[in-house]
């Protein structure tokens, strides 16, 4: 049975998708697991990375996406199964051996937002109270991604900034959270209230639980040479439990977005990212018992 | 709290100069008149640490008395040299004309700029409370240095302590001040 990851942080441009990505790929390369990306940002970046523009509008065409398995889960349930929604095969990476990495995706859609309103215009009928509405809503997305647990060892949930029910869903649903965060001023309020959300709790009882038994880490991404950085790094880590990995600022892993086409090893993709992203997977894989 | 630091200038400043030169091993006194009048022409004011120790004599002789005058209890941090300070060797060399006997010693360097990242303001009020930050921030004697620390870290300091003439005391208590209203301003934010 499968381990839920999700990758979150309300703040946008953190790199959740880069980290999704990587994650997905060090997970089924190294720890050898079937993984399979959820991407629940209607940005769709995650899937762009996977599939590349034209497998993704194809996505869309054919309704294989995160948004029309919601949708007809909602209007017809027993006939949705998600496994008709994933895609196999994605990546553009080949191993030494010729094969291609066990991962899947649940793809993106620009219509998710839209779905997700949907959802609750759904069910505030007959008048149900709007903070009941949304609880719903969140049970209905929770129940819909729970369905994957059978098809892969892990679901890594690709979240998108910001609260929406989906993500709060897959907040709820995941045994472990990454928060990937910049190291800037505003982070420092943005951890702090997602690890709130996380764990239901304020933010005093949050910093009362001891950090190894808090249900998310941190991690510090890009990370710039130098004592200011430093210190951003420092007091998020002074409250929230962070990975001493720190995704350095590098071109290879902004460069790692281009989708080919054609397949490629993992070191030719990411360049000398390769060494951060396997320190990252190495601290990850400790921690979730890997 | 007693400051750690004194300001010098003035005649002041010329006494101090004269101590200083004349407890230099290798340093006669002729050459400490030079080195003294070049420094006091050179240097408006200077900031020189306070010791916990009383006034200690200097270790060469003096010919007249100037070190007996009152330099209160401002002493340079280090005690006098068992050998030449590379640096004053340099300067009494150029002012001789002459190199001075070559001595093992090492190449002098500059001093190394200020590093406004060197104390983590935040996490170290987080990790340390208000008095482990002050403690660190006692290792910090200039204002300007000071000052320069809490811009970098985005740590507003009052209107009054951050330009002009300021204590380093008051400084660094501002500082701390700020630090503990930037941390329950995020508490705040959060909940």
């Amino acid at each position: 049975m499968a381990l839920f990851l999700a990758v979150a942080n309300r703040k946008g441009g953190v790199g959740k998708s880069t980290i999704s990505v990587m994650l997905t790929y060090a997970l089924a390369i190294w720890s050898k697991k079937r993984v399979l990306l959820i991407d629940l940002d209607a940005q769709s970046n995650s899937s762009l990375i996977l599939l590349g523009g034209d497998r993704w509008i194809e996505t869309q065409r054919k309704s294989k996406n995160v948004a029309a398995y919601i949708e007809d889960r909602l209007y017809s349930i027993e006939q949705t199964k998600i496994r008709d929604y994933i895609v196999d095969g994605v990546g553009d990476i080949q191993l030494d051996s010729g094969a291609r990495p066990d991962m899947s995706l649940l793809p993106g859609s620009l219509a998710f937002e839209d779905m997700q309103d949907e959802l609750i215009t759904h069910y505030s009928r007959n008048q149900t109270p709007f903070r009941q509405a949304k609880m719903k809503c969140a049970d209905h997305f929770r129940a819909a991604f729970s369905f994957a647990r059978p098809l892969a060892d892990i679901v890594v949930m690709d979240c998108a900034p910001g609260i929406s029910n989906a993500t709060a869903a897959a907040l709820k649903l995941a045994d472990k959270v990454v928060v990937p965060f910049r190291p800037d001023a505003v982070s420092e309020f943005a951890v702090d209230r997602i690890a709130q959300i996380i764990e239901g709790k304020t933010f005093d009882e949050v910093l009362s639980i001891p950090m190894a038994k808090r249900r998310y880490v941190c991690l510090a991404n890009y990370v710039r040479p130098g004592g200011r950085d430093a210190i951003y790094v420092d007091t998020i880590s002074a409250n929230h439990p962070t990975l001493e990995t720190q995704m350095p600022m590098m071109a290879e892993v902004a460069d790692s977005f281009d989708y080919l086409g054609e397949l490629q090893t993992l070191e030719e993709k990411y360049g000398g990212a390769i060494t951060p992203m396997r320190a990252f997977h190495t601290e990850l894989a400790g921690i979730l018992g890997l | 709290m007693r400051r750690t630091n004194r300001k010098l200038s003035g005649p002041g400043l010329k006494r101090f100069l004269q101590h200083f030169f004349r407890s230099q091993p290798g340093v006669d006194a002729a050459l400490a008149e030079r080195l003294v009048a070049t420094s006091a022409a050179l240097f408006a004011s200077v900031r020189v640490r306070r010791t916990a120790r009383p006034s200690a004599r200097p270790a060469a002789p003096v010919g007249n008395g100037l070190a007996d005058q009152a330099v209160g209890n401002v002493l340079p941090d280090q005690p006098a040299p068992t050998s030449p300070d590379p640096r004053y060797a340099k300067i009494a060399a150029s002012l001789h004309g002459q190199e001075l006997a070559a001595q093992p010693s090492a190449p002098p360097t500059e001093p190394a700029a200020f590093d406004p990242y060197a104390i983590g303001l935040v996490p170290t009020y987080q990790r340390q409370g208000p008095d482990g930050l002050r403690a660190k921030l006692a290792g910090i004697a200039d204002v300007g240095d000071l000052r320069k620390m809490a811009r970098a870290q985005q740590i507003v300091l009052p209107i009054e302590l951050r330009a002009g003439e300021a204590d380093a005391d008051a400084v660094r208590d501002g500082i701390v001040a700020a630090v503990a209203k930037r941390i329950a301003d995020r508490r705040a934010a959060a909940s």
